[in-house]
């Protein structure tokens, strides 16, 4: 068949966690930067959570943005934001929500635009819209003249339902992350509880920055792309995290840093394909996929590139901050038996035993025979020179690594 | 020794074929309806007629929440109690003088004695309302538990008449929900406008005691529009009629409506045999005086009364349109409102930007599957077509799994199922990564597989099941759309877990079995 494409080395030996004091320092800046944005510049709010009445109109023929803006601010109901939506001859048009003293009143104000925005520019009526008024104008003997304006989308939120969607939204990402890091607690240990829901906070927090920095539209689709974010992020830091814990119980004598780069390292080429199709698909999602949901669209793209960096450079760096060390897994083996340090010990042995034992190849007599295979890490002199013979690295020297090795 | 259980590929197999068959419904045109608004299916005699449902979003639609005004519906409370409570009253021969206000109404008696026993008698008739009594005077209020009553009944009654409306129009589909404690949803496929059928006409005739009189506050004044024409020459007064407060016939008589256009265009209408006896009453008593037929508060036509009117029938002319007067005539031939609503979310999309989102939503699609496909292939050969073979399965499973439930797929939903083509290769990109590693380290095929399998599941498990919480959570307190999203990706999560760790492993299985390979080919 045809080669292989290896986007991603086999058996990387990156240092992620000696990089940590920057890559922390450049979280906090991301954080800092996103909160300082968000205060200043502030979210450029969709009618979802600002109320308002929005028109996409698709004219017959191409138009000018000022002239729609200057007929529509002629009605006298302010100045609409008026922008080019696709072709040159769409234009989206945003009313503020008219400042009325009552609801009644602000109801009785948003109608009044729709009315006058119709009376403007006539409606072309279509599908059933356009059956009933060609009945009703055959019926009544009356000639039916359809608009040439096509209302493609009219949304109006009122300001008090904006406030309950923003709210719902503040409460279900809230609600989102706690139950996230909750299930984190339940399946790992409270340090990777605490990491994960503060690289999901992380996640969430430089998502907003984004959409404050470019101005890109929030609105309700924003929420639920900032929500999968979460779940995207939380996905990609369970399977560090899982073999983290993996390997910890493996080499329950080295420093936790190696360790985790152990497991990042193992992990790394999983993380990046799975970013890059996921990248890839949402990468045609922005090419082909409708205007309507192209800054959902953006929010997704961002939120893979930033979980996958949370994963790697601030997840499993704040593991080491909490002081998170590979003894403690060492008595997580024998937790039921936790008096007999005999037992213990004999239980971490049989432990690692049976993982170098696993392996076993099959020798040019027709034997099998264990075989110890193990990952040559970065500070293991013995281990680091170049590497012969194909990319199997297994030694058949079998040499027993003492359980207390320093 | 086989890899292969012989149940397995039974299985996988079935669940497959069940969902192929669940998703190739959606391969035939939609259902239609016809003019009496019944469903024409176009989908064959073997499968079943789930198809996926479009949102609003994507086939076009009128999607609306409005709020039912409460105030209106304890004040029309009140004018009932006012109204059948001094009827009681009279009848049962204690005097009195009744004023209502929007929140409780005041009976004057001439003494303490007559309020007491005034008050025995209502209690009867409204229990559930609060009484305050000082002197002579007894304030009559709604109790909470009238209110809640009152609040029940009054948002059913809207929604059916909404609803009443809706189908007298013709439109199809509607589906129109009551929501929390005074909203109702409305959401109309292929329409673009409902506003008018959420008006509240409110149509009663009255005598007039005054024509172009002036502002008198104790009497019912009601301006507007000369005789049988609404259309008013500039600078003209519109005439102004007092007119009696206690009304004659009011809108829930009426019965059958329609439209005459022989002289002029008039709204026609029959009263029931409540509103024939007390329109003829009216009349008999009235004969040379004017009738003032009063909608929403505009005297539309005020016509002399000639002669007694025992039939029932009744012409409005007020210069309407065409239209005007059908529009008019079947809003009044589904009964009032019985409060006023008041629109506070509107989604509107019309069927071209459905259409047009459809489609570009399907070219993203196949175009994310091609990008993704093509590149597993190359970073994985063999395998990486096995998880390819999963990945084209498992949008069949979804497809079938979402027209087997009913789901509505919205425009987020479309998002949705591109990000799950992105995401459902991560589950095989786990075990392959694991079964790499385990061949480097020297495991033969067989075990490597078995291995990475083994390694990732509970990764795997884990890392979905987070998405999953966020999903759920999405899907509780997301509305339309978002929902919409929320339900396809947890559905292309459980697709995707099925296919990448049963089909793709069965699929990898058969090839270890048929060909026994001393080396993987990744």
């Amino acid at each position: 068949m045809f080669p292989l494409i290896r986007l991603f080395p086999q058996d990387s030996k990156i240092d992620f966690l000696g990089l940590r004091r920057i890559t922390l320092a450049l979280s906090l800046v991301l954080i800092l930067g996103s909160v300082g944005m968000f205060f200043s510049r502030g979210l450029n709010l969709g009618i979802d959570f600002k109320g308002g009445l929005l028109f996409d109109l698709r004219f017959s023929e191409a138009i000018s943005i000022d002239a729609v803006k200057d007929d529509l601010s002629a009605l006298g109901y302010g100045t609409p934001e008026v922008q080019a939506f696709g072709s040159d001859r769409d234009a989206k048009v945003v009313f503020a929500t008219p400042s009325a003293p009552t609801e009644d009143e602000e109801i009785a104000q948003v109608s009044a635009i729709k009315q006058a925005v119709r009376a403007l520019y006539p409606p072309k009526l279509d599908g059933e819209d356009l059956e009933l008024a060609q009945a009703a104008a055959t019926e009544g003997n009356v000639e039916f003249v359809n608009g040439s304006v096509e209302y493609r989308r009219v949304e109006n939120v009122g300001s008090k339902i904006s406030g309950e969607l923003a709210q719902k939204g503040a409460l279900a990402t809230a609600l989102a992350l706690l139950a996230i890091a909750a299930y984190i607690w339940f399946r790992f240990e409270w340090q990777f509880a605490i990491a994960a829901l503060l690289a999901l906070t992380h996640d969430v927090i430089t998502t907003i920055g984004l959409f404050a920095v470019f101005q890109f539209t929030f609105d309700l689709p924003t929420v639920a792309a900032i929500l999968t974010i979460a779940g995207y992020s939380i996905n990609d830091t369970v399977v560090v995290f899982d073999r983290a814990r993996e390997e910890m119980r493996r080499y329950n004598e080295r420093p936790v840093i190696d360790v985790l780069n152990i497991a990042l390292n193992r992990t790394l080429s999983r993380t990046l394909m799975t970013s890059l199709t996921t990248l890839l698909a949402l990468l045609a999602l922005f090419a082909f996929g409708p205007l309507v949901i192209r800054d959902f669209t953006i929010a997704l793209m961002w939120g893979v590139v930033i979980g996958t960096y949370s994963s790697l450079f601030f997840a499993t760096p704040l593991l080491v901050v909490m002081g998170l060390s590979a003894r403690a897994f060492d008595k997580k083996i024998v937790d039921d038996d936790e008096d007999d340090y005999a037992a213990q010990l004999a239980a971490a042995v049989t432990q690692i035993d049976d993982d170098e034992i696993r392996a076993r190849v099959r020798t040019d007599d027709g034997e099998e025979r264990p075989v110890e295979a193990e990952m040559i890490l970065p500070e293991d002199p013995e281990n680091d020179g170049p590497v012969q013979g194909g990319r199997r690295r297994t030694r058949k020297t079998k040499k027993k690594r003492p359980l207390g090795r320093k | 020794m086989s890899y292969t259980r012989w149940w397995q590929p039974v299985l996988v197999g079935l669940v497959v074929l069940a969902g192929l068959y669940f998703a190739a419904p959606n391969l035939f045109p939609r259902t239609t309806y016809d003019e009496n608004n019944q469903p024409q299916s176009y989908v064959p005699a073997p499968f079943m007629q789930f198809q996926v449902n479009l949102g609003l979003d994507l086939q076009g639609g009128s999607y609306r929440l409005v709020r039912v005004d409460l105030d209106d519906a304890k004040a029309s409370y009140m004018r009932d109690v006012q109204r059948i409570g001094s009827n009681t009253l009279r009848d049962q021969g204690v005097a009195l003088r009744a004023i209502a206000s929007d929140t409780n109404v005041r009976f004057q008696f001439r003494d303490e004695t007559a309020m007491l026993g005034a008050r025995e008698i209502l209690r009867e008739q409204f229990p559930t309302a609060n009484y305050t009594d000082e002197g002579a005077v007894l304030t009559v209020g709604i109790g909470d538990e009238a209110f809640e009553v009152v609040k029940q009944e009054t948002v059913q009654s809207v929604r059916d008449t909404i609803e009443r409306r809706i189908d007298a129009f013709g439109l199809t589909e509607p589906s129109i929900r009551i929501q929390g404690e005074d909203r109702i949803l409305i959401e109309v496929p292929g329409v673009s406008n409902i506003d008018e059928y959420l008006e509240k006409l409110e149509l009663s005739i009255h005598i007039v005691s005054q024509a172009g009189a002036t502002r008198n506050p104790n009497e019912t004044l009601f301006m507007l529009l000369p005789d049988s024409d609404r259309v008013l020459a500039p600078g003209e007064q519109p005439t102004q009629y007092l007119i009696e407060r206690q009304e004659c016939v009011n809108g829930s008589d009426i019965q059958g409506t329609g439209v005459d256009a022989e002289r002029g265009i008039a709204v026609t209408f029959t009263l029931n045999s409540r509103g024939t006896k007390d329109f003829a009453n009216c009349t008999r008593n009235n004969i040379g005086e004017r009738l003032a037929i009063v909608l929403d508060g505009e005297v539309i036509s005020a016509p002399n009364v000639n002669e007694a009117i025992n039939t029932g029938a009744v012409q409005i002319t007020g210069g309407f349109e065409f239209n005007e007067a059908k529009t008019l005539a079947t809003l009044l031939g589904t009964g009032s409102l019985a409060a006023e609503v008041e629109s506070i979310e509107e989604r509107v999309v019309g069927p071209g930007l459905g259409a047009e989102s459809i489609r570009s939503g399907a070219i993203a699609c196949l175009v994310a599957m091609g990008l993704v496909l093509v590149f597993m292939a190359f970073s994985y050969g063999l395998f990486g077509m096995m998880a390819n073979v999963a990945l084209v399965v498992n949008l069949v499973l979804l497809l079938g799994l979402l027209s087997l439930f009913g789901a509505t797929l919205t425009l987020p939903g479309i998002a949705g199922i591109v990000l799950t083509v992105g995401m459902a290769v991560d589950a095989n990109v786990l075990v392959f990564e694991r079964v790499r590693e385990e061949a480097r380290a020297g495991l033969d095929p067989g075990d490597s597989v078995a291995g990475g399998y083994g390694a990732a599941f509970s990764t795997i498990l884990d890392a979905n099941l987070t998405t999953v919480i966020a999903a759920i959570l999405l899907a509780a307190f997301g509305t339309g759309p978002i929902q919409g999203f929320a339900i396809t990706l947890t559905m292309g999560i459980l697709t995707s877990m099925f296919t990448a760790l049963l089909l793709t492993r069965l699929l990898i299985n058969l090839w270890l079995d048929a060909f026994r390979p001393s080396k993987l080919p990744m």
